[in-house]
């Protein structure tokens, strides 16, 4: 009521109408928290001591007994605000006493022995160690890289070859073309899980298990339905006479889809790829089916070994999580522009 | 005249059923411009597109610059195209649009400009170069569209009905430039259309369509004022010709008299055809004339007698709608004294019309409906 301008009378509907909007506001608030929460708490930990988080308080939802509204607050502050960072700390001079204990004997002609000395060492613990031991102590750029190779190919080969068949099924009528493209359809309705055994057993028949090329042949044809069925409807958008001017000045007809038809489809093919990178990217199922080597395992698997049987380090894991979601968040942000309709007005008649 | 595109028994069925081409051939003078005209459905564009390979021939050839092409794809036959929805490519600005074709033909980079620069300075759209499709209006569009064509110096120029997307006064101008444009680059060309006054306006030659079949193939004038059969005639001219189907018989004292449903013509004098019996007569609009009160237009036989049904001012000329009984016939004027009698006219009044005797048209009562030879009684 305060921020309405002076001399404002509120007449009943408008208090109505001030009451609707509150409740609205309220709710998406609500919402919001709901959503930012999770988030908000797996960046907290990925800055906390693995330690700190196993026996944190912060697992015991709701607070017991008589709990304040205080205690509410206080609760999820603690769940979202790494708090111990900020304490001053007397740093322990470790160094000394471990160096005392457990002396090394320094070859001066060993190159490795910096190394030593560096492993041998445990390094005081910073705000953000969890993020530099990812990739100091574990495979973590390896993994990444993996999961990159993969996701790009699998989107790249995916989008491609969804493109030729989409194109087919849009300007070129062949016998069973109705009946593939309906048997497309129910390939969608089969759980992933129940293909596992059949795909492992297609991809070991082909010797590509346990390399790149056999998770990437699986992902790239898993999306293809999809992609295929948003390929065809936007190609069918693209009047057919463009395709025949082309021809006219030149073009064969493979020329002419990659010349004219492509080009246009951007959108479409953002889409598409962006489905096959995202579904490739974060699959967890067909990789850990295919791939045995730590070397060539994607990221979804290499995280997995921070939360083992007996030990759950969280704090490694909630690093893990945010910096994958770095490269599909910028990914998103740079293809939004590419997702924009429209491309196609003005070629023809309107 | 060397005969730039010959067309030879060409068939094109669909689905091995639907026959959309029956045996068409046709010769294309250099130089020329032929337009293709008929009512939609009749296969004039299907043709356009087998001579430019986008479609399959079922059976036939056709050759272009004396060369067999029939098989040939649409890149090697040297032809250009102006399609009905422009198919300008819309994610090329104007200049790669028209450089588009040459550059696929490997065109040297000095010659693709000057020849884009000579196209946008004919066309008059130098300063829309480095627009895209989006940008333009409908009429820049068709004009980048046949930019496209011009640039390619191609041995054929295939129009597609490219007037029909303009609104109408856009659609006349266009027209007069198009023939202005053959006048200057007396490209060959092939244009589609179902406008006959396109197809009259910029034709030297007009081939009628009906049907997958030819009807009848000739000048703009030659169609007009000898119609090969019912068909040619009720589809050029506008409006359409009226058409009375009925006898001709010679009465006992030798009077030739033309009779239908709703009334009879004498004839006596006029040229007829030979042999009594069942035939159509064709009447343009404008050889219905109405009767003035005085001077050389109320001259003339009163042939018949003409109720106003409805009166269309187009300002020059009167189109009048009229019953003769309960046939309605379509009457035109654009001779100021019958105008004058035309517009005081007011709907239901009976006007005295006449009969042009040089202008008549006989046809067969038959289902083609060919046109009959006539002879003038004085000749007898």
């Amino acid at each position: 009521m305060l921020l309405l301008p002076r001399g404002f009378s509120m007449s009943k509907s408008l208090s109505k109408r001030f009451l609707q909007l509150s409740v609205i506001h309220l709710l998406l608030t609500a919402a919001c928290i709901t959503a930012i929460f999770p988030v908000a708490r797996v960046v907290s930990i990925s800055f906390r001591n693995t330690d700190t988080v196993a026996t944190s308080d912060a697992f015991n939802f709701p607070p017991r007994g008589e709990a304040t509204f205080g205690d509410y607050v206080e609760f999820f502050s603690q769940a979202v605000i790494p708090y111990e960072l900020f304490e001053v700390k007397e740093t322990p001079d470790t160094t000394v006493t471990v160096v005392e204990e457990d002396p090394i004997l320094v070859d001066p002609d060993d190159p490795f022995a910096s190394l030593d000395e560096l492993d041998a060492v445990d390094a005081p613990r910073k705000w953000y160690s969890n993020y530099t031991d990812l990739f100091t102590k574990h495979l973590f750029a390896q993994w990444i890289y993996n999961s990159l190779v993969i996701s790009f190919s699998a989107a790249f080969i995916g989008v491609f070859l969804a493109a030729t068949a989409a194109y087919a099924f849009a300007r070129f009528s062949f016998p069973g073309k109705k009946l593939a493209g309906g048997f497309l359809f129910t390939t969608q309705m089969i759980p992933a899980p129940m293909m596992i055994i059949p795909v492992y057993l297609v991809v070991k028949s082909l010797n590509l298990g346990n390399t790149y090329a056999g998770l990437v042949l699986a992902m790239s044809v898993t999306t293809l339905p999809f992609s295929i069925m948003v390929l065809k409807g936007y190609f069918e958008t693209v009047p057919k006479s463009l395709e025949d001017a082309a021809r006219v000045d030149g073009c064969s007809p493979i020329s002419a889809f990659f010349r004219i038809l492509l080009p246009l489809s951007t959108p479409a093919l953002a889409i598409a790829f962006l489905f096959s990178f995202t579904s490739a990217w974060t699959d967890f199922l067909l990789a850990s089916t295919l791939i045995d080597d730590v070397e060539l395992r994607p990221w979804t698997l290499g995280i997995m070994e921070f939360s083992g049987n007996f030990d759950a380090r969280w704090g490694l894991f909630a690093a893990g999580s945010v910096v994958i979601a770095i490269p599909s968040m910028m990914l998103f942000l740079y293809s939004a522009k590419y997702v924009v309709s429209g491309l196609t007005l003005g070629g023809v008649k309107g | 005249m060397d005969v730039q595109l010959e067309i030879k028994n060409l068939e094109k069925t669909y689905d091995k059923k639907v026959k959309v081409l029956k045996d068409i051939n046709l010769q294309v003078d250099k130089e020329e411009f032929l337009v293709l005209v008929g009512p939609s459905g009749c296969g004039k564009s299907t043709l356009l597109r087998t001579i430019a390979g986008l479609e399959s021939v079922t059976d036939g050839c056709i050759e272009i610059a004396g060369r067999d092409v029939t098989n040939a794809p649409p890149a090697d036959r040297d032809i250009a195209m102006v399609f009905q929805d422009y198919a300008l490519y819309p994610h090329m600005t104007v200049r790669e649009n028209l450089a588009f074709g040459l550059k696929m033909r490997k065109t040297p980079k000095e010659q693709i400009t000057a020849e884009i620069n000579r196209a946008a300075k004919m066309l008059d759209i130098e300063h829309l170069l480095d627009r895209r499709p989006a940008q333009l209006s409908g009429g820049q569009r068709q004009r980048v569209a046949i930019g496209r064509a011009i640039v390619r110096r191609a041995k054929l120029f295939l129009f597609d009905e490219p007037l029909s997307n303009l609104d109408a006064k856009l659609r006349s101008q266009t027209r007069i430039e198009l023939a202005d444009l053959h006048q200057k680059i007396h490209a060959t060309s092939v244009y589609v259309t179902h406008d006959q006054v396109e197809a009259m306006t910029l034709a030297d030659r007009i081939v009628v369509l009906n049907g997958g079949d030819i009807q009848q193939i000739g000048s703009p004038m030659e169609l007009y004022q000898t119609p090969g059969n019912k068909f040619v005639a009720s589809f050029i001219g506008s409006p359409n010709m009226n058409f009375f189907d009925g006898a001709l018989e010679t009465k006992t004292d030798g009077r030739r008299v033309f009779s239908f449903a709703e009334g009879e013509f004498d004839f006596t004098n006029a040229p007829l055809p030979k042999n009594d019996g069942p035939c159509t007569l064709g009447l343009r609009p404008e050889s219905i004339k109405v009767l003035a009160k005085k001077g050389r237009e109320a001259e003339g036989p009163v042939d018949v007698k003409v109720k106003v049904a409805l009166l269309e001012p187009h300002g020059h000329e009167n189109h009048l709608v009229g019953l003769i009984e309960s046939k309605q016939v379509i009457v035109r004027s654009a001779n100021p004294h019958r105008l004058a009698v035309m517009n005081s006219s007011k709907k239901g009044d009976v006007l005295e019309a006449s009969v042009d005797r040089s202008a008549l048209h006989w046809f067969a009562a038959d289902e083609l409906g060919e046109r009959l030879e006539t002879v003038h009684p004085t000749l007898n």
